[in-house]
């Protein structure tokens, strides 16, 4: 049964077999991103062990599939198992076991690349700082106090603990907080007019609810969408509900409440718009054990022991192309108080920036002159990729290049040297 | 072969959990924040230059405002401040002696700031107490000011008070509204903007004016028997129902709420549009004639407001008016 099972693991057939599983799969799951959008498909398909049932140009195939994981780890298994099964250690075969390294390391540092790396987005208009980037798709929930006169203490719970009906608690929270409805997505934002009983009773009378409708909205995969969502939480204190709060994603997240600002602009002039967004991003409150929380639902942040400072922005176009980028790069100032640094860095296309384990990649900009029309400061967004394996493709195709050129020269070698014999 | 399934493992153990850290304290985007509101006040619209603002009603009917407003750093000219408040509601200067008198220290969000409050010359018809709170920083001055009616005024001082105790203001966020709010100030000698983008005839006499806040157009209506004006607001949703928004006028010319058994004598449909209503409405020699018209998904809300004697001749242009397509 072991030899068998042995056989099975080290043969080349399993090899081809796995191959073909992942030809079709990239296929499949290449052609389902039209219908499932690129995040939703790539998660659905490569980051799973099994695919249960696939979109096929608008059709649903329920046909189960093995998934990516799957796909990866049998391929692995496969060659290390033959590697270790056929393994002589002879100068002869010196470029095959490279080669063999090489692919190993390749598909390791893949799998690690993609358990391990997290991208998030560092936003910033100039003149301001950052000490943190956050999150394109993931949300928290956050409380925040007063530490002391310098410092706030800051809980963050994530958007998946938010399923209606969770009770939250944590030590540092000196109440419970109900999930009473979580929504992934929801519609823009209505006004209510201030002081008014609209139509139909509003979702709360706390906060943002006495002046806002929030509604549920079907999750979006496309490309050019965004799942906004909102929470609906109940307070308890030891001493009772103080009430009910929404927590709406559209306040914290500052292209979402942008793009409200200037939607709402062009609806109902500046002036309401601007007191629209004013009523929209007042902080919410609550007070409890004599302690002031704010609270709001953000996206995902993930703080750094730095801060870097957006200088200037840098948005060239070609000339008589508006609308066809030349460049854009941002000047930044990166200070480490830690390591006594202070320095000032350019990130343009093509030049990231990698410091401190991340890499920021320069990634949309608000030049001045969209800037200016839209009433903004010029504004910038790096990508801040966090890649710990991010080595390890680089050096798998060294080692699988070099691996192959031995094996050549070998095999010349040999041919040259057996004319000569002839 | 083992060292290979470690990251599966690793990503089995990465649940989500709730984290708690401490970091520096953030700039407050609100260029103004407070604990806790004081019971009855409600947040309303900002007038042209205030932050925040709220209203407070009385037993009967009354109401009175407070407002937050940030101005240019001003301190070391209290004189001019309190003279100009005196000019508002009709009392005449005073000197810098004088002027210095009517400062009391008051706390303001942990700083000391100085307090003053003005009453309405006994002669004004609409009797108006003014009770300002002002802080004077670097880079701006703060005024806190409550105002309306003397007796909502005079209830509602000790909560402004305590109210102020709570108060954080941001001179900062103030930095990122700059433009916005000088965008806001109205140019001191620019003529008023005409309506924008609508259709609709102007009767004749009718002259555009600044629309104030929630305004998209308003007129003044220049009439013999007094003062009169017209204002248009549009918004996405009927904003509470006839009922509220008939009270709200109401409130606006002193009469009392009204129930929705009361509705039916006090509303006349429209021809304008489905569901469209006016309402006229007389109180103390002051008219108020209100029109709510739904249209194309938005709710147009008319008023024409002022003296009884100004008001009743321009009730037929007014309504004309109404149902002219915007």
């Amino acid at each position: 049964m072991t030899n068998k099972l042995w056989k099975l693991l080290t043969s080349l057939r399993l090899t081809v077999v796995l191959l073909a599983f992942s030809i079709v799969l990239v296929f499949i799951g290449t052609v389902a991103q039209a219908d499932e959008g690129l995040y939703q498909a790539q998660a659905r398909y490569f980051k799973h062990w099994f695919v249960n049932g696939f979109t096929f140009f608008g059709h649903k195939v329920p046909v189960p599939l093995p998934g990516g994981y799957l796909l990866g780890t049998l391929l692995l298994v496969n060659l290390t198992a033959a590697h270790i099964s056929r393994f002589q250690w002879t100068w002869k075969k010196l470029g095959i076991h490279l080669t063999h390294l090489g692919v190993i390391l390749l598909l390791v540092g893949q799998l690690a690349t993609d358990l391990l790396s997290r991208e998030t987005q560092m936003r910033f208009a100039e003149g301001e700082t950052r000490a943190w980037s956050e999150s394109g798709m993931d949300y928290e929930l956050i409380f925040v106090t007063d530490a002391d006169a310098d410092n706030e203490e800051v809980v963050a719970i994530p958007q998946k603990l938010l399923a209606p009906g969770a009770e939250l608690k944590h030590e540092k929270l000196p109440f419970t907080v109900r999930v009473k409805e979580f929504w992934p997505n929801s519609t823009r934002p209505e006004f209510r007019a201030p002081m008014m009983q609209s139509q139909g009773a509003p979702l709360t009378t706390n906060g943002v609810g006495a002046s806002f409708n929030f509604r549920p909205e079907k999750v979006t995969h496309a490309m050019d969408d965004k799942n906004v969502p909102v929470a609906i939480l109940e307070i308890i204190t030891p001493g009772g509900s103080p009430g009910t709060w929404v927590a709406p994603g559209w306040v914290d997240d500052e292209p979402m409440s942008s793009f409200l600002r200037r939607v709402w602009r062009q609806d109902f002039g500046k002036q309401l718009a601007d007191n629209m967004a004013a009523k929209l991003t007042r902080p919410q409150t609550i007070e409890a054990s004599g302690k002031r929380f704010t609270f709001s639902l953000r996206p995902a942040r993930t703080y750094t022991p730095f801060t870097v400072t957006l200088l200037k922005t840098t948005h060239t176009t070609y000339p008589g192309r508006p609308d066809l980028p030349k460049d854009f790069r941002s000047r930044v100032r990166i200070q480490n108080p830690a390591k006594g640094e202070d320095r000032e860095v350019e990130i343009f296309m093509n030049n990231p920036l990698r410091y401190a384990g991340l890499t920021f990649f320069q990634y949309q900009m608000v030049g001045e002159e969209m800037a200016a029309q839209r009433g903004e400061k010029p504004s910038s967004v790096l990508q801040v990729v966090r890649n710990p394996g991010w080595i390890t493709p680089y050096a798998g195709c060294i080692i699988v290049g070099v691996g192959m050129v031995i094996q050549f020269m070998i095999h010349l070698v040999g041919f040259v040297q057996k004319r000569k014999t002839a | 072969m083992l060292l290979a399934l470690i990251p599966f493992l690793l990503a089995g153990c990465d649940r989500p959990e709730i984290r708690s850290y401490r970091v520096a304290k953030e700039t407050s985007s609100s260029p103004v924040t407070w604990a806790k509101l004081p019971d009855g006040w409600a947040v309303t619209e900002n007038s042209r230059m205030s932050v925040a603002a709220f209203l407070v009603g009385g037993e009967g009917g009354q109401t009175a405002e407070i407002t937050a407003t940030p101005l240019p750093p001003l301190g070391g000219r209290e004189t001019d401040i309190v003279n100009m408040w005196r000019q508002q509601v009709g009392q005449p200067a005073l000197g810098d002696d004088e002027a210095a008198k009517q400062l009391q220290p008051v706390a303001i969000g942990g700083e000391e700031g100085q307090l003053f409050e003005i009453s309405s010359s006994p002669t004004n018809s609409e009797p108006t107490r003014i009770v300002t709170a002002m802080l004077h920083r670097k880079s701006a001055s703060w005024f806190f000011k409550l105002s309306g009616d003397p007796a909502v005024v005079d209830a509602q001082k000790p909560a402004f008070v305590e109210f102020l105790k709570t108060v954080r203001v941001n001179d900062a966020a103030l930095a990122g509204a700059a433009h916005s709010m000088a965008a806001r100030a109205p140019a001191p000698h620019s003529a008023p903007p005409p309506p924008q983008n609508f259709k609709w005839k102007v009767p004749e006499g009718w002259q555009p004016a600044a629309p104030g806040p929630m305004q998209n157009a308003k007129f003044s209506v220049p009439a013999s028997g007094g003062a009169a004006e017209v204002s248009v607001s549009i918004f996405p949703s009927d904003t509470g129902g006839t009922l509220a928004n008939v009270n709200r006028w109401r409130g606006q010319i002193g009469l009392g709420a009204a129930t929705e058994s009361d509705l039916a004598s006090l509303v006349t449909p429209l021809t304008a549009s489905p569901g469209a209503l006016l309402v006229d409405m007389a109180n103390n020699g002051r008219q108020f004639i209100g029109a709510i018209v739904p249209r194309g998904g938005q709710w147009y809300f008319y008023k024409l407001l002022g003296e009884a004697a100004a008001v009743a001749p321009q009730k037929e242009k007014f309504v004309e008016f109404v149902k002219s397509e915007p």
